[in-house]
């Protein structure tokens, strides 16, 4: 009875495993999109409607989805928390808070943070373009990760079950 | 008799475990994971079995009274 409860639960958490990595590779295409559908807002709210870049980031974060909401709503905390610190410093104390919990790779990471550089910087047209970069870059990441996604998910949600059948079965 | 039959079943497993984890891994491309996995299974049926073949030699050697 031991054996077969053994048994089972090493299937059982082997297969959770496998699952929680296809859900990290499935989630990291999602995340990009609204990242970019989120940058795009804050591009609106910047080129068109001239927003304040604090009230900007407010708007964003109450329209973006999911956690990416959460980091345009942490740099506007971070931004009003102290007078004084620059748009950038806010930014990348967000992503700095946000990154560990995302399923973002060092490259994305990359892409939005040299996109921080020029947040509430020169002109409106000038942030634009970094904005309209910066999306550009995204975009060429999410369809690889989509790529990736595709063949990863699959792979890693019955590799973890037959991973922990063999264990089983080279155990008992 | 029984641990021998219990043996064959776990060898089976085995074997086809690593078929399909074979076509999974070739399929999403990795072919040398693949390879290696193979192989895993190789030796771990091997060290399984290597004890019942070093038996069967020596019954062989019994047998023809090759000392």
């Amino acid at each position: 009875v031991f054996q077969i409860a053994g048994a089972l639960l090493v299937v059982m958490a082997s297969g959770a495993f496998g699952l929680m990595m296809a859900r990290n590779y499935a989630r990291r295409p999602q995340e990009l999109y609204a990242l970019q559908s989120a940058l795009s807002l804050l591009e609106t709210e910047i080129v068109y409607a001239a927003t304040p870049l604090a009230e900007a980031l407010e708007q964003v974060s109450r329209r973006a989805e999911g956690c990416v909401s959460g980091l345009f709503a942490r740099v506007h905390t971070e931004l009003a928390a102290h007078a004084g610190t620059t748009a950038q410093e806010a930014w990348e104390r967000a992503l700095d808070h946000y990154y560990p919990n995302s399923c973002l790779r060092p490259e994305d990471l990359v892409v939005l943070q040299g996109m921080g550089k020029v947040l509430g910087t020169s002109d409106r047209q000038n942030q634009a373009k970094y904005l309209r970069l910066a999306h550009e870059r995204l975009r060429t990441q999410s369809s690889k990760a989509e790529d990736e996604a595709r063949q990863n998910v699959r792979l890693w949600r019955s590799l973890g079950l037959f991973a922990g059948l063999a264990t089983v079965l080279i155990l008992v | 008799v029984n641990a021998d039959i219990d043996l064959i079943f776990k060898i089976g497993g085995v074997g086809i475990l690593v078929a399909v984890l074979h076509s999974l891994l070739k399929h999403a491309g990795k072919e040398d994971l693949a390879q290696l996995v193979t192989l895993a299974g190789v030796a771990i049926v091997l060290m399984w079995v290597v004890a019942l073949l070093g038996d069967l030699f020596a019954q062989v050697k019994a047998v023809f009274g090759l000392f």
